[in-house]
């Protein structure tokens, strides 16, 4: 009888185990900017650099990965700060609401600033062969960080 | 004297064709594609966008990956099990105001607008047409517009293990701030 009891608190215990891992599995929260360190850190105009000499080389090298990233503010609009990379090229740093409104003061345009974001992709680096393509002309090349955070707070 | 004015037309028509030009980077584009078992949805807020009120044309492209999920595991199965991301990394529409006409950019109002094009998502390309709405605010515009796609017809495969849990349809919204091209 006793032997029954530990065997039936051993499945118990296990599959209890079992079913924690599983449920942190199925619900852990993406990983944001703030959750980790940048695997990299540089100017806006290096990464433009990067991306000009191999678009898709850097964009296998750094998708979902954490980079920090230093430029001029040059735009503010929807909880997204607007790096100056240069060549008509942005570094997009979208933040979440919440985010953003803690570290909103801190962003003053024409100034500095350090961000960390989790680099989602890139824009207007291919040659653009659709003629009925209009966006290349007026939003020119962009770079995407999402989930953004202060790279030093 | 007469080449001076025509020079002067040409420049006036050039710097007020160009001033009809709108753009946004920071559109937001959501899909909801549960079926009430699970809430299967994320959201993108980094749309670049054109629009242009001389002709109607209007253009929208993101990235895949920007996509943002409450859990990493949607997210992950989003990218590598449905929408190949790798392959297909990003989504984009090209296509004209048809009501173009019932649109006065230079006046300030709700406008109902009919939009009509080529959908490209998983690197399938579909004819689509949806209703939405622009709110003129000075020189700025907020669109608007929700749709609904069949993922069937972009070759979106839903695993029998999910069958319950993901729609085979997907409600897309779409918000784009437009400010006026400088």
């Amino acid at each position: 009888m006793k032997k029954w009891k530990k065997i039936i608190l051993y499945l118990f215990f296990t599959g209890l185990i079992a079913g924690g891992i599983v449920f942190y599995k199925i619900t852990r929260p993406p990983e944001t900017a703030a959750d980790s360190k940048p695997i990299k850190a540089m100017t806006a105009g290096e990464l433009l650099n990067e991306m000009n000499a191999n678009n898709k080389l850097t964009d296998s090298l750094y998708k979902d990965k954490n980079l920090a990233i230093k430029g001029k503010i040059v735009e503010i609009k929807d909880a997204t700060v607007f790096l100056e990379a240069g060549q008509n090229a942005t570094i997009n740093c979208s933040f979440d609401s919440a985010t953003f409104e803690v570290c909103k003061s801190t962003f003053i345009i024409g100034a500095d600033a350090d961000i960390k974001g989790i680099y989602s992709g890139c824009d207007g680096f291919e040659i653009n062969a659709d003629p009925d393509d209009m966006l290349a002309d007026i939003v020119g090349k962009n770079i995407f960080l999402k989930t953004c955070a202060l790279n030093k707070q | 004297m007469k080449r001076f004015l025509i020079a002067t037309a040409l420049i006036f028509v050039f710097v007020s064709s160009k001033s009809q030009i709108y753009q946004t980077k920071t559109g937001r584009a959501s899909f909801d594609a549960g079926t009430g078992l699970e809430d299967i949805s994320a959201t993108v807020k980094s749309v670049i966008s054109g629009f242009d009120a001389s002709s109607g044309k209007i253009q929208f492209k993101l990235t895949i990956k920007a996509f943002e999920f409450k859990s990493a595991l949607m997210g992950e199965h989003f990218n590598e099990n449905y929408m190949e991301s790798e392959k297909y990394p990003d989504s984009k529409f090209i296509g004209v105001v048809t009501n173009m006409d019932k649109v006065n950019i230079s006046k300030d109002g709700n406008y109902p607008v009919t939009v009509k094009g080529k959908l490209t998502i998983h690197g399938v390309e579909k004819e689509i047409e949806a209703k939405g709405n622009f709110n003129v605010i000075g020189k700025t515009i907020e669109a608007s517009s929700e749709f609904i796609i069949i993922l069937g017809d972009y070759k979106i495969e839903i695993p029998g293990v999910v069958k319950d849990k993901l729609s085979k349809t997907a409600k897309i919204k779409v918000n784009c701030n437009y400010t006026i091209l400088k």
